[in-house]
Protein backbone atom coordinates (compact mmCIF):
# COMPACT_ATOMS: atom_id res chain seq x y z
CA UNK A 1 0.00 0.00 0.00
CA UNK A 2 1.65 3.43 -1.61
CA UNK A 3 -0.43 5.38 1.53
CA UNK A 4 1.15 5.43 4.61
CA UNK A 5 -0.70 6.09 8.30
CA UNK A 6 0.82 7.83 11.25
CA UNK A 7 -2.05 7.92 13.10
CA UNK A 8 0.73 6.27 16.19
CA UNK A 9 2.58 9.89 15.95
CA UNK A 10 -0.42 12.09 16.20
CA UNK A 11 -2.18 10.05 18.89
CA UNK A 12 1.26 9.83 20.85
CA UNK A 13 1.95 13.81 20.48
CA UNK A 14 -1.21 14.58 21.96
CA UNK A 15 -1.12 11.84 24.53
CA UNK A 16 -4.22 10.25 23.80
CA UNK A 17 -4.38 6.33 23.34
CA UNK A 18 -6.28 4.53 20.35
CA UNK A 19 -9.41 3.20 22.85
CA UNK A 20 -9.82 7.71 24.04
CA UNK A 21 -9.84 8.65 19.90
CA UNK A 22 -12.30 5.79 19.28
CA UNK A 23 -14.79 7.09 21.44
CA UNK A 24 -14.15 10.40 20.92
CA UNK A 25 -14.98 9.85 17.45
CA UNK A 26 -17.57 6.77 17.44
CA UNK A 27 -16.23 4.25 15.48
CA UNK A 28 -15.09 0.51 17.42
CA UNK A 29 -11.44 0.30 18.43
CA UNK A 30 -11.08 -2.76 16.03
CA UNK A 31 -12.19 -0.21 12.66
CA UNK A 32 -9.42 2.33 14.58
CA UNK A 33 -6.94 -0.42 14.66
CA UNK A 34 -7.58 -1.64 11.31
CA UNK A 35 -6.62 1.79 10.41
CA UNK A 36 -3.85 2.45 12.21
CA UNK A 37 -1.90 -0.64 11.17
CA UNK A 38 -2.14 0.09 7.39
CA UNK A 39 -4.75 -2.78 6.91
CA UNK A 40 -7.57 -0.21 5.61
CA UNK A 41 -8.87 -0.68 2.17
CA UNK A 42 -10.72 3.03 2.84
CA UNK A 43 -11.56 5.74 5.07
CA UNK A 44 -14.90 7.72 4.78
CA UNK A 45 -14.58 11.79 4.76
CA UNK A 46 -16.81 11.57 7.70
CA UNK A 47 -14.36 9.13 9.68
CA UNK A 48 -11.27 11.67 8.84
CA UNK A 49 -13.28 14.60 9.48
CA UNK A 50 -13.91 13.50 12.95
CA UNK A 51 -10.19 12.43 13.39
CA UNK A 52 -8.86 15.71 12.59
CA UNK A 53 -11.57 17.38 14.58
CA UNK A 54 -10.64 15.44 17.87
CA UNK A 55 -7.01 15.22 17.19
CA UNK A 56 -6.81 19.10 15.46
CA UNK A 57 -4.78 18.42 13.08
CA UNK A 58 -5.29 18.08 8.67
CA UNK A 59 -5.09 14.76 6.81
CA UNK A 60 -1.98 15.15 5.87
CA UNK A 61 -0.56 14.42 9.03
CA UNK A 62 -2.24 11.07 9.28
CA UNK A 63 -2.13 9.82 6.33
CA UNK A 64 0.94 10.07 3.63
CA UNK A 65 2.06 8.80 -0.04
CA UNK A 66 5.09 7.01 -0.23
CA UNK A 67 6.10 5.78 -3.48
CA UNK A 68 5.94 1.82 -4.67
CA UNK A 69 9.81 1.43 -4.61
CA UNK A 70 10.15 3.86 -1.87
CA UNK A 71 7.96 2.05 0.57
CA UNK A 72 10.07 -0.68 1.47
CA UNK A 73 13.14 2.05 2.38
CA UNK A 74 10.74 3.48 4.79
CA UNK A 75 10.08 0.63 7.01
CA UNK B 1 -38.91 -18.80 4.22
CA UNK B 2 -34.64 -19.39 3.03
CA UNK B 3 -35.29 -22.71 5.17
CA UNK B 4 -38.54 -23.66 3.36
CA UNK B 5 -37.15 -22.72 -0.49
CA UNK B 6 -33.66 -25.08 1.16
CA UNK B 7 -36.10 -27.97 1.97
CA UNK B 8 -37.66 -27.42 -1.49
CA UNK B 9 -34.64 -27.68 -3.48
CA UNK B 10 -32.97 -30.54 -1.15
CA UNK B 11 -36.65 -32.40 -2.18
CA UNK B 12 -36.20 -31.30 -5.94
CA UNK B 13 -32.38 -32.91 -5.85
CA UNK B 14 -33.60 -35.82 -4.33
CA UNK B 15 -36.64 -36.46 -7.33
CA UNK B 16 -33.65 -35.00 -9.90
CA UNK B 17 -31.66 -38.33 -9.15
CA UNK B 18 -34.51 -40.61 -8.54
CA UNK B 19 -35.72 -39.66 -12.52
CA UNK B 20 -32.14 -40.00 -13.55
CA UNK B 21 -32.12 -43.67 -12.56
CA UNK B 22 -35.17 -44.40 -13.64
CA UNK B 23 -34.59 -43.29 -17.35
CA UNK B 24 -30.74 -44.30 -17.05
CA UNK B 25 -32.36 -48.13 -16.54
CA UNK B 26 -34.95 -47.12 -19.34
CA UNK B 27 -32.29 -46.61 -21.53
CA UNK B 28 -30.22 -49.37 -20.60
CA UNK B 29 -33.40 -51.75 -21.05
CA UNK B 30 -33.94 -50.15 -24.63
CA UNK B 31 -30.59 -50.64 -25.83
CA UNK B 32 -30.71 -54.23 -24.39
CA UNK B 33 -33.84 -54.89 -26.39
CA UNK B 34 -35.46 -57.55 -24.40
CA UNK B 35 -38.23 -59.54 -25.95
CA UNK B 36 -40.97 -57.69 -24.21
CA UNK B 37 -39.70 -54.40 -24.96
CA UNK B 38 -39.33 -55.56 -28.44
CA UNK B 39 -42.69 -56.36 -28.61
CA UNK B 40 -44.05 -53.09 -27.54
CA UNK B 41 -42.04 -51.16 -29.74
CA UNK B 42 -43.15 -53.33 -32.78
CA UNK B 43 -46.24 -52.63 -31.91
CA UNK B 44 -45.99 -49.14 -31.52
CA UNK B 45 -43.93 -48.39 -34.64
CA UNK B 46 -44.04 -51.07 -36.73
CA UNK B 47 -41.47 -51.41 -39.52
CA UNK B 48 -39.10 -48.69 -37.89
CA UNK B 49 -38.93 -50.69 -34.33
CA UNK B 50 -35.60 -50.75 -34.59
CA UNK B 51 -35.32 -47.01 -35.41
CA UNK B 52 -37.62 -45.94 -32.66
CA UNK B 53 -35.96 -48.41 -30.58
CA UNK B 54 -32.28 -46.13 -30.53
CA UNK B 55 -34.30 -42.99 -30.42
CA UNK B 56 -35.92 -43.96 -27.42
CA UNK B 57 -32.77 -45.19 -25.62
CA UNK B 58 -30.88 -41.51 -27.05
CA UNK B 59 -33.98 -39.36 -25.34
CA UNK B 60 -34.21 -41.83 -22.10
CA UNK B 61 -29.93 -41.24 -22.08
CA UNK B 62 -30.12 -37.34 -22.21
CA UNK B 63 -31.95 -37.17 -19.00
CA UNK B 64 -28.61 -38.48 -17.58
CA UNK B 65 -26.15 -35.08 -18.07
CA UNK B 66 -29.07 -33.21 -17.69
CA UNK B 67 -29.48 -34.51 -13.76
CA UNK B 68 -25.67 -33.97 -13.46
CA UNK B 69 -26.88 -30.00 -14.78
CA UNK B 70 -30.14 -30.15 -12.39
CA UNK B 71 -27.76 -31.59 -9.45
CA UNK B 72 -24.91 -28.90 -9.67
CA UNK B 73 -28.02 -26.46 -10.05
CA UNK B 74 -29.49 -27.73 -6.62
CA UNK B 75 -26.68 -27.57 -4.84
CA UNK B 76 -25.22 -24.47 -6.15
CA UNK B 77 -28.72 -22.77 -5.09
CA UNK B 78 -28.39 -24.34 -1.63
CA UNK B 79 -24.77 -22.96 -0.91
CA UNK B 80 -26.05 -19.68 -1.94
CA UNK B 81 -28.96 -19.80 0.21
CA UNK B 82 -26.89 -21.08 3.19
CA UNK B 83 -24.68 -17.81 2.70
CA UNK B 84 -27.52 -15.71 2.75
CA UNK B 85 -28.73 -17.22 5.75
CA UNK B 86 -25.58 -16.76 7.16
CA UNK B 87 -25.47 -12.91 6.20
CA UNK B 88 -23.21 -13.24 3.60
CA UNK B 89 -24.84 -13.51 0.73
CA UNK B 90 -22.59 -11.31 -1.53
CA UNK B 91 -18.85 -12.95 -1.59
CA UNK B 92 -16.80 -14.03 -4.75
CA UNK B 93 -17.85 -18.20 -4.43
CA UNK B 94 -21.42 -16.98 -4.73
CA UNK B 95 -20.92 -14.78 -7.62
CA UNK B 96 -19.26 -17.98 -9.09
CA UNK B 97 -22.06 -20.85 -8.03
CA UNK B 98 -24.58 -18.38 -9.68
CA UNK B 99 -22.39 -18.39 -12.84
CA UNK B 100 -22.04 -22.53 -12.53
CA UNK B 101 -26.02 -22.53 -12.08
CA UNK B 102 -25.98 -20.15 -15.36
CA UNK B 103 -23.53 -22.72 -17.40
CA UNK B 104 -25.53 -25.91 -16.17
CA UNK B 105 -28.86 -24.30 -16.90
CA UNK B 106 -27.31 -23.44 -20.23
CA UNK B 107 -26.44 -27.20 -21.10
CA UNK B 108 -29.77 -28.27 -19.84
CA UNK B 109 -31.06 -25.81 -22.90
CA UNK B 110 -28.59 -27.74 -25.46
CA UNK B 111 -30.12 -31.00 -24.20
CA UNK B 112 -33.27 -29.84 -23.84
CA UNK B 113 -32.71 -28.83 -27.98
CA UNK B 114 -31.26 -32.65 -28.80
CA UNK B 115 -34.17 -34.45 -26.83
CA UNK B 116 -36.85 -32.32 -29.33
CA UNK B 117 -34.57 -33.12 -32.37
CA UNK B 118 -35.36 -36.54 -31.20
CA UNK B 119 -38.39 -36.37 -30.46
CA UNK B 120 -39.27 -34.67 -33.51
CA UNK B 121 -37.83 -37.37 -35.78
CA UNK B 122 -39.64 -39.96 -33.48
CA UNK B 123 -42.97 -38.21 -34.44
CA UNK B 124 -42.31 -38.67 -38.06
CA UNK B 125 -41.68 -42.05 -37.99
CA UNK B 126 -44.30 -42.73 -36.00
CA UNK B 127 -47.34 -40.33 -37.22
CA UNK B 128 -47.79 -39.57 -33.98
CA UNK B 129 -47.48 -36.17 -31.75
CA UNK B 130 -44.61 -36.77 -29.28
CA UNK B 131 -45.12 -33.14 -27.52
CA UNK B 132 -42.14 -31.08 -27.61
CA UNK B 133 -41.90 -27.38 -28.80
CA UNK B 134 -38.92 -24.63 -28.83
CA UNK B 135 -39.67 -22.51 -25.45
CA UNK B 136 -37.74 -18.73 -25.24
CA UNK B 137 -38.13 -19.10 -21.60
CA UNK B 138 -35.16 -21.20 -20.65
CA UNK B 139 -32.90 -19.53 -22.87
CA UNK B 140 -34.15 -16.23 -21.09
CA UNK B 141 -33.74 -17.63 -18.11
CA UNK B 142 -29.92 -18.42 -18.99
CA UNK B 143 -29.45 -14.78 -19.93
CA UNK B 144 -30.40 -13.44 -16.72
CA UNK B 145 -28.59 -16.19 -14.73
CA UNK B 146 -24.93 -14.80 -16.51
CA UNK B 147 -26.17 -11.52 -16.23
CA UNK B 148 -27.04 -11.42 -12.58
CA UNK B 149 -23.83 -13.59 -11.79
CA UNK B 150 -21.98 -10.46 -13.15
CA UNK B 151 -24.22 -8.44 -10.93
CA UNK B 152 -23.41 -10.56 -7.51
CA UNK B 153 -19.36 -10.83 -8.88
CA UNK B 154 -19.28 -6.47 -9.09
CA UNK B 155 -21.57 -6.80 -5.42
CA UNK B 156 -18.88 -8.95 -3.87
CA UNK B 157 -16.10 -6.92 -5.13
CA UNK B 158 -18.11 -3.99 -3.32
CA UNK B 159 -18.64 -5.46 -0.43
CA UNK B 160 -15.12 -6.78 -0.15
CA UNK B 161 -14.27 -3.02 -0.04
CA UNK B 162 -17.12 -1.95 2.30
CA UNK B 163 -15.83 -4.32 4.48
CA UNK B 164 -12.11 -2.58 4.60
CA UNK B 165 -14.02 0.36 4.87
CA UNK B 166 -12.90 2.51 7.92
Amino acid sequence: MAIRIHLDNVLHERRMSLTELADAIGITLANLSILKTGKAKAIRFSTLDAICRVLDCQPGDILAHVPDGDEEDAC
Amino acid sequence: MLRFTRTILTGLNYANWIFVVLFAIAAIALLANPAQVAEILRQAFGVEAGRARVICAAIAGLVVPAGFAAHLIFTRLIAILDAARAGEPFAMVNADRLRTVAWAMLAIQILDLCAGALAITLSKISDEYFGWSFGLSGWLAVLLLFVLARIFRIGAAMQEDLVGTV
